[in-house]
This record gives C-alpha cells, sequence and structure tokens, in this order.
C-alpha cells in the first residue's frame, strides 16, 4: 500500500515540476529565439529545417522556431490569465450563492443558466460580433461561460459544507460569518477546486487557441500556436511540417495538463 | 402535471432572454437596417426613404418593441438581409443548413456509437490488454486539439492517401472526413465516462444478485447495465451537442465545407449583423431544445429524478 502511495507521489512530483517548468519557461521562451519571430525574408521562403532556421521557414520566410517560442508565450499566457481570472470570480459568485442562499443565490444561479443555455463558441461569436476579433475579446467571452462552471461546483461544495458539524460548532464558538468561510469552508473545498482547475487547463488552452485559429483570438502577425496553424492550413501540401510543430506544441502541452490534472484527482479526492 | 407546466415556463423564460441577449448586443442601428431593405429592393436610399421604411418596418419604436417585432419577423421566417452575402438571410440559410446538418447529425452518429463500443468493451475486459489500449488511445484523442485533428486527417488521408476531396461539392462520402475529425475528440472523453459509468452498474449489488439468480452475462448487460449506465450518460451527451454544433464552425472551415459555420466567418468580418444574430439564434434555440429534451427523457426514465423535484 505504502508503496503504492509512495509511486503516486513521484509521479505526482514529476509532473509538477514539469508543468511548472512549461509555465515558466512559456514566460521567457522568447528570449531563446535565435531570429525575430516577425522578420520577413522572401529569399528564404517556406524552407525545411537548416542550420540557420532550426525548423525551417514560412511562407513569409520567418523563422518557425522562433515564432513556435514566441508563439509558447501567447498561448499558454492568454490561457492562463482566463483561468486565473474566471476561476476567481466563479468561485467568488459560487461561495456567496452557497453561503448566503436566499435571493443572491436564485439570481446568481439563473444568471448563469442563461449564460450556459448558448453553446460556447456561438457565445463568443456573439460577443466577437459586438466587440470585433481579438485576444482579449475571446478571454473576455469564455470567461464568461466558464465562471459559471466553477460557481455551480463551488456552489454545491460550499452548501454541503455549511450544515457539517464542525461549521456549526465555530459558530457556536462564536466565529464571524467571514471567518468561518475563510478558515473553515474554504481550506475544505480547496482540494477539489484545484483539481477542478488542473482538470480544465487543457480544455482551454485548445479552445483558446481554437479561436485564433478560426481568425476570432489573437491577430497575426503576432505569433500564437492557434493562428500559425491556421496559416498552416493553406501549406498543408507543399509545406505540411508548417502545421505539424504547432499541434503538436498544443498536444503535448494539453496532454501534460491532462494527466497532471487525472493525477491530482487522484492525491486529492478522498475515496 | 404541474411539474410540466413549471418546466415548459422555465424552457420560455430561457428562450426569450437568450434571444435578447442576442438581439441587444448584436443591435443594428436602425438607419443601416432600412437602408439595407433598400438597397435590397433597389431603391435609392434617400433621406426620405429611410424615415417611410423606419416607419413600416416599426424601427422608430422603442428598444423592446423592436426587439419584439424581431422575433415576430423570425416566426415568419423574415430573418432580414445579410450585405456580406448580398441576399435575404433566409435565402442563404436554406442553401447551407443541410451541410452543417449532415455534418453535425454524422458527427453525433460516429461519436455515439463509436464511445459506446469503446467504453463497453473497455468495461468488460477492463483490465486486459484492450482496456489498456483503449484508455491510452481515449487520453491521446482527448489531447488533440479539434482543428488540429481536421488538419491531420487531411494530411493523411486527401493529401497522402487521396481517398477523399476536397471540394464544395458537399456529398455524403465527403462529409464523413470532418465529420470524424468533430467527433473524435469527444469520442475519448465519453468512452471514459461510458467505461467508469458501466464499471459502477457491474460492480453494484442488483448485478451481483442477478448473476447469483443465474442469468445470462449477455441479458444482464443489455436488460439491467445498459438502461441504467444510460441515464448516467444522457446528460453529458447533451451538453456535448453544445461542443459539437460550435465545432462545425471550426471544422467547415478547415473542410471548407459550405455551411452554416463558414458563412458567419464571413459575416463576423464584415459586421453583418443579421447574419450573425440568425445564426447565434439558430443554434443556440436548437441547444436550448435538445438540452431540455434530453433532461425530460431522463427524468421519463429515471423514477427517481421525478421524486426528487
Amino acid at each position: 500500500m505504502n508503496q503504492i502511495a509512495s509511486k503516486i507521489k513521484i509521479k505526482l512530483y514529476t509532473l509538477l515540476i514539469l508543468s511548472t517548468f512549461v509555465v515558466l519557461f512559456s514566460a521567457i521562451a522568447p528570449h531563446f529565439a535565435p531570429n525575430d519571430p516577425l522578420e520577413i525574408n522572401f529569399d528564404r521562403v517556406l524552407e525545411v529545417s537548416s542550420s540557420d532556421f532550426i525548423l525551417g521557414t514560412d511562407q513569409l520566410g520567418r523563422c518557425l522556431y522562433s515564432r513556435l517560442l514566441h508563439g509558447a508565450r501567447a498561448t499558454l499566457g492568454t490561457a492562463f490569465l482566463m483561468i486565473f481570472g474566471m476561476s476567481i470570480i466563479g468561485i467568488a459568485l459560487g461561495s456567496v450563492a452557497g453561503f448566503r442562499g436566499g435571493r443572491s443565490d436564485s439570481v446568481i444561479m439563473r444568471i448563469g443558466d442563461v449564460l450556459l443555455a448558448f453553446p460556447e463558441v456561438v457565445f463568443v461569436i456573439v460577443i466577437v460580433g459586438m466587440l470585433g476579433a481579438g485576444a482579449l475579446n475571446t478571454i473576455f467571452a469564455l470567461s464568461l461561460i466558464w465562471w459559471v462552471k466553477y460557481s455551480r461546483i463551488t456552489r454545491v461544495m460550499v452548501q454541503r459544507e455549511r450544515n457539517s458539524d464542525y461549521v456549526h460548532i465555530a459558530r457556536m464558538s462564536g466565529a464571524s460569518n467571514i471567518r468561518i468561510f475563510t478558515h473553515y469552508i474554504l481550506p475544505n473545498i480547496l482540494p477539489m477546486l484545484v483539481v477542478q482547475i488542473s482538470l480544465n487547463i487543457g480544455t482551454i488552452i485548445i479552445a483558446l487557441a481554437g479561436f485564433s485559429f478560426l481568425g476570432l483570438g489573437v491577430q497575426p502577425p503576432i505569433p500564437e500556436w492557434g493562428n500559425m496553424l491556421s496559416e498552416a492550413r493553406i501549406y498543408i501540401q507543399t509545406a505540411p511540417y508548417m502545421m505539424i510543430y504547432p499541434g503538436l506544441a498544443i498536444f503535448i502541452t494539453v496532454l501534460l495538463f491532462n494527466y497532471l490534472g487525472e493525477t491530482l484527482r487522484g492525491v486529492l479526492t478522498p475515496r | 402535471m404541474f411539474l410540466a407546466i413549471k418546466e415548459i415556463l422555465r424552457l420560455i423564460f430561457i428562450l426569450l432572454v437568450t434571444t435578447f441577449i442576442t438581439f441587444a448586443m448584436l443591435y443594428d442601428s436602425p438607419d443601416i437596417v432600412a437602408e439595407n431593405i433598400l438597397v435590397m429592393k433597389d431603391i435609392v436610399p434617400t433621406k426620405e426613404a429611410i424615415e417611410s421604411i423606419k416607419k413600416e418596418r416599426g424601427l422608430d419604436k422603442p428598444f423592446v418593441a423592436q426587439y419584439t417585432s424581431w422575433l415576430i419577423g423570425i416566426a415568419n421566417a423574415d430573418f432580414g438581409y445579410s450585405h456580406s452575402m448580398n441576399r435575404p438571410v433566409k435565402e442563404e440559410f436554406l442553401l447551407r443548413l443541410p451541410n452543417t446538418l449532415m455534418l453535425a447529425g454524422y458527427a453525433i452518429v460516429i461519436m455515439v456509437s463509436l464511445s459506446l463500443l469503446l467504453g463497453i468493451l473497455s468495461s468488460i475486459y477492463r483490465g486486459s490488454l484492450l482496456d489498456r489500449a483503449i484508455s491510452i488511445f481515449s487520453s491521446i484523442i482527448i489531447s488533440i486539439p479539434v482543428f488540429w485533428m481536421g488538419l491531420l486527417l487531411i494530411l493523411v488521408f486527401i493529401v497522402n492517401f487521396s481517398l477523399f476531396e476536397l471540394t464544395r461539392m458537399n456529398t455524403p462520402r465527403n462529409i464523413i472526413l470532418p465529420a470524424i475529425a468533430l467527433a473524435l475528440p469527444l469520442i475519448g472523453r465519453y468512452t471514459i465516462l461510458i467505461r467508469a459509468s458501466f464499471l459502477e452498474q457491474i460492480s453494484s449489488n442488483y448485478i451481483t444478485g442477478a448473476k447469483v439468480r443465474g442469468v445470462a452475462k449477455s441479458t444482464i448487460m443489455l436488460r439491467h447495465v445498459l438502461p441504467n449506465a444510460i441515464i448516467v450518460i444522457l446528460p453529458p451527451v447533451g451538453i456535448s451537442i453544445g461542443a459539437i454544433l460550435g465545432g462545425t464552425v471550426i471544422i467547415e472551415m478547415i473542410f471548407s465545407i459550405y455551411g452554416l459555420g463558414a458563412m458567419v466567418l464571413v459575416g463576423i468580418d464584415h459586421s453583418d449583423y443579421p447574419l450573425i444574430k440568425s445564426f447565434v439564434l439558430l443554434m443556440t434555440v436548437t441547444y436550448i431544445s435538445i438540452s431540455f429534451f434530453i433532461d425530460w427523457t431522463c427524468k421519463l426514465l429515471d423514477p427517481r429524478l421525478r421524486a426528487k423535484r
């Protein structure tokens, strides 16, 4: 039994270190780029990998390797910005709904019902149709839907904890509502929320890259893995490697975070 | 009876609010709407003409009145005029809707049948090599974005082996590959879900009871496990219909399918509000109706859900 537990722990720590490394590296990756990702070079269009350009060049002669490194920052940066913003809003509103109940609960939940009635992509189309394309607008639109999922989960958990014995005892010993929430309920629901967030990182990376692929998110010439794939689409016959690298980058990153989420769930969820 | 009325009222409430949000967010200024109507009728949009059209169509009325007249127009199949397509939205929809329906329909059929097959297989042969292979396959295809899946399938099946064609002729044969691309990432998710819910049923007491009584294994699977597992699987399948409807936009762009999703992308580029609005309305109403239908089916199948409310 102990051996299995320590095995899972080693797996978890390896995955945690790997994903922290990916996140930190994506932030500083542009500094490792050998070339300017925006530099156009019409003499060297659609070249395969060489000593000058490690991964070759695209239709404008730009260095694919440099674009991939710069794209890491845009892709993961937007994803983590969104996860950070919408999970805080979702958890806060869900806690209010679950803890206070009554009218604030029903108002928050009805708003959520309406927002979730739109298919995700369709709702983003509404927002982008209104505000125009752009990375911030897609993040805003997706967050507007995603916070509902977190507030629903949080609400159910807070409701369950609110009526448990330890909260009643805390209340009897004179703890205020805020103290009950921050010192008693929150520490108990936080592990499950962390699991939920880590399970969703991959989905969110894919969703945001998808909107950039459609031309609604990060706008060219700024490199992002989704819009790089969009440009590669036209050259699929002449330069298929152009669509392999950004796709592989997304795939490996998402695989890593999904695996991390699954492992975290195994460790943090009580059986 | 009372519950049914309450549910229907909830459905109507959600439909009204979502359509109102759509209308308010994609609100076109009355002048532009009137101008488009005039252009459609080949009339020079003079100031007087615009004013008279605005009066005729009720565009000078307050916002909420305009919303209701928009709804009434849609009830009469009047979706407005699309300036980017240069024809009424309705005509454009009728041309493109069959392709999108075919794509989404194929994708749903592929998704449900394949994930049921894989999920049931891996729960029956739990712990075997097949089970492991299926679970690795699922976790890999979950991590592949729909748009990359589409490109990979094009690269392999169209560029390398030329088994299919990329044309604007959207014959059923040419829709198969896009539908597979759309369904695959979802298949991964549902295979895992179906496997888990089957395993949960198999290890429950009533199945042990049936085994003790000597009921045949296949009968247990079909008569006991399947109906109970389906109740667990149905709601998430309903949610994924939304993912499929949204995914058609991406897939239609990749495979150059002449459908509604490809149309709305053009509409966004041209700020063609009547077009975007009608697309959003159609997709949202479809999705809401399917969700409610599945909700009701679950309640019909599971007496416990009815008792709860």
